[in-house]
């Protein structure tokens, strides 16, 4: 079976996001992975808020244009899908079907989406009671709501006719996470202690999960202040971190600077969006890595990590905290719209294998120095309270007094520069092919589903653009064709593997705000 | 307590700084605070340079946001004793976002304010404190707004502790600074320190010292002429 794409489209507030989730989890129900991609303007009621649900057998699910179903809640969001179709075509519109009607009978107009999954239930040819038992585990607390979504489902699935009986996929227990979800499973996994937030899209769910769980959350006046307190709470003890989009992380770059110097340790998670400025809010980018990498007046070591799917999103925002700490440096973890806001499935082992480690078991805190010099270049770390402990902004000595002697900012610059030189890994290898084509971050499931049907190819996926991975480097330098992949108008990526390799590499770029879809990249790389 | 470092200090020639460095031990000393769990933040400038001269755990931070770092360190470890140190071009100009939403929350930090009127450290331009009328590099014709005061900003702000001193005047300053550690919430300290090179006769310290603080906020709010502890609730 080939993937099958399925679009909700409604005014913002009518649920079409809730609608897509318990839609793909539904499906997993029946053994299908799914993605749900959504789509939506910057505005709380009315215009067009769309998701698409794609399904298929098979693990990797890329994005796609054109569409095999679609549901639309309104007459105008209909007329703004009904030329996206494939072959075979179906597009139905709620109002005409009578759906808002039932859910007006059944007293709460807002049900009407759940009347329509059930309706594309029937007409897909699949038995009510995976969505039924999707339904009643979303609503578990809530009976009264519950009950009339059971209902609503059933008498959506009542109208359509239809007779197709179809199969179900053959994955079991098949999980369901956004981006942003699979990442908090890792922060909670890493003992994040302290997370400081200025909401923004498209990291606001982060905010929302962490402000239920054990972390310390602050909620600051602005960016700046956010990271300041973050970096404090680290100086204090606490695994800390931020999460904001470019246009915040603006703002905190003062503060990274000073996460340098000072060598606490911090989690940057930046969830790229399209700009410049304020650009396309609620889109997606690939655009921030030159930003990330360079941010910051004078030279520090920082790690830049890019989860590519829900499986890196738990692992690197558990080893973030990790490297942080190990390297008293900070992190920046580069997400993306389109990873942090869609939904992906995995068979479980997406969410396992990491760990947490402490690398603060310092305890002479007598004579303590902040900064000492040591063989590795990492100065033990105390906290204040377990000794006197000086950070410091300003080129400092060992005890953390600021310092303007040649000698000791030569060492000083020594020690904090070569601290990240046994850092290893930073990709990983699929396929076997002459011609390799490099991703970071989020095009990663994109191209394994492009895998899936083209052979001959072999896929690098870089998961830490910096320090650029020396594997990579060699591994790049001696293949015949290298074709890079990415979602900024520049290719920045591409660009750095040049720098690196001295090589000339090609460039496949797409810098609209959308994901690449399966076709387009077809398209592009079998030209 | 030995809050003493073996660091040079560079402060000019009858600064005001020594009288605001030495009350800050008393009070350090008076509340029993070991230097370990001493945290004071500092902003940039002459008189945050004293990250070099007070034995405390200490961070020299950056200019106008020791009030967040501070406000991090307290919400991480609420069992050390944490001070925002910074002028007021760190405090009023640069980050007085910082200052205003720390009040509102009634954060459990200490905001100490060596207010200069000016700019020192970069020669002497005119902040958002600086009197009207007064001559800076940066206003030759004379400064043309009326300046910004840290006690009104943080009374209305909803600070629960509100004070002003003068540095030289060790003894008061002092134990308003022990006051204002000991304190539980928000509390801004004031010490007005004339420069010696900058702003030497701009302010004389005239006015009221408050027997006990005020009740009513609009009995304090720009009046630039009372002194000791103005607001405690």
């Amino acid at each position: 079976m080939k993937n099958f794409a399925i679009k909700l489209s409604g005014p913002a507030g009518a649920g079409m996001m809730q609608a897509g989730e318990t839609l793909s989890k539904a499906l997993n129900r029946l053994g299908f992975y799914t993605l749900m991609y959504p789509e939506y303007p910057s505005r709380i009621r009315g215009g067009d808020n769309h998701v698409l649900v794609v399904f298929s057998e098979e693990k990797h699910v890329a994005p796609v244009e054109k569409i095999d179903l679609l549901l639309a809640f309104g007459k105008e969001n209909y007329r703004n899908h009904k030329n996206e179709g494939n072959e075979g075509f179906q597009g139905y519109e709620g109002e005409e079907l009578g759906l808002m009607k039932i859910a007006k009978e059944l007293g709460n107009p807002l049900v009407a989406n759940t009347a329509g999954l059930g309706l594309i239930f029937k007409i897909l040819g699949f038995e009510l009671k995976a969505l039924e038992e999707q339904i009643e585990e979303e609503f578990k607390e809530k009976e009264a709501v519950k009950k009339i979504n059971v209902d609503a489902a059933g008498k959506g699935y009542e109208i359509s006719k239809s007779k197709s009986k179809s199969k179900s996929g053959n994955g079991k227990n098949i999980l369901n996470y956004s981006g942003n979800e699979a990442l908090v499973e890792g922060i909670l996994k890493a003992k994040c202690g302290f997370a400081a937030i200025y909401p923004m899209t498209p990291i606001n769910s982060i905010l929302t999960m962490l402000s239920k769980s054990r972390v310390q959350v602050f909620r600051p006046e602005d960016e700046i202040a956010g990271m300041m307190a973050a970096l404090g709470a680290s100086y204090a003890g606490k695994r800390a971190m931020i999460a904001t989009s470019g246009g915040g992380f603006s703002l905190m770059v003062e503060g990274l600077g000073m996460a340098g110097m000072a060598e606490i340790p911090i989690v940057c998670v930046v969830g790229q969006r399209t700009g410049p400025s304020t650009g396309m809010a609620t889109y997606s980018s690939q655009a921030d890595l030159n930003f990330v990498i360079n941010a910051g007046q004078g030279e520090f070591p920082r790690i830049v990590l890019a989860p590519g799917d829900i499986g890196e999103c738990f692992r690197l925002g558990a080893e973030a905290f990790n490297l942080a700490e190990c390297y008293q440096v900070p992190v920046i973890l580069l997400t993306d719209k389109y990873l942090a806001e869609s939904r992906f499935s995995g068979n479980g082992e997406e969410l396992k294998g990491s760990e947490y480690k402490n690398y603060n078991d310092y305890k002479i805190y007598k004579n303590y120095k902040r900064y000492q010099f040591t063989e590795d270049g990492i100065s033990p770390m105390a906290f204040p309270g377990q000794a006197i402990v000086r950070a410091n902004s300003y080129e400092h000595d060992e005890e953390g007094f600021s310092c303007d002697d040649k000698t000791n900012r030569e060492k000083m610059m020594d020690r904090r520069m070569n601290k990240l030189s046994d850092l290893n890994g930073g990709f990983e290898i699929f396929g076997k092919g002459k011609t390799v084509l490099v991703g970071w971050g989020s095009t990663k499931e994109i191209i394994l589903d492009f895998l899936k049907d083209n052979f001959g190819f072999n896929f690098l996926h870089i998961w830490r653009p910096w320090p650029f991975p020396q594997g990579a480097i060699d591994i790049l330098r001696n293949v015949e064709r290298v074709i890079v992949i990415e979602g900024n108008y520049s290719g920045q990526l591409a660009d750095l593997i040049e720098r690196f390799t001295f090589r000339k590499v090609e460039r496949v770029l797409k810098d609209d705000g959308r994901p690449f879809y399966k076709q387009e990249l077809e398209d592009k790389l079998l030209k | 307590m030995n809050y003493d470092t073996n660091q040079e200090i560079t402060w000019c020639p009858g600064c005001a700084g020594y009288g605001f460095l030495t009350a800050l031990k008393n009070a350090l000393t008076k509340a029993n605070v070991e230097p370990k769990d001493a945290v004071v933040v500092y902003d940039i400038g002459c008189s945050a340079n004293a990250i070099n001269f007070l034995n405390t755990s200490g961070v020299a931070s950056l200019h106008g946001r020791s009030i967040p770092f501070a406000v991090g360190v307290k919400m991480a470890n609420p069992n050390l004793t944490v001070i925002a140190q910074g002028g007021e071009g760190g405090i009023v100009t640069e980050g007085a976002n910082h200052l205003i939403h720390a009040a509102q929350r009634n954060d459990d930090i200490t905001v100490i304010i060596n207010n200069n009127f000016v700019f020192a450290l970069t020669t002497g331009q005119a902040s958002s404190a600086t009197p009207k009328g007064f001559k800076t590099r940066s206003t030759p014709e004379g400064n043309p707004h009326e300046p910004l005061s840290a006690v009104d900003l943080a009374l209305v702000s909803g600070a629960s502790f509100v004070a002003r001193t003068f540095a030289f005047d060790i003894e008061k300053t002092s134990e308003i600074i022990y006051q204002a550690i000991t304190h539980k919430g928000f509390s801004l300290v004031e010490i007005i320190q004339p420069c010696v090179v900058w702003t030497k006769d701009l302010v004389k310290q005239e006015g009221v010292w408050m027997k006990k603080p005020l009740e009513i906020k609009l009995d304090i709010i720009g009046k630039s002429n009372l002194w000791g502890v103005l607001f405690k609730s």
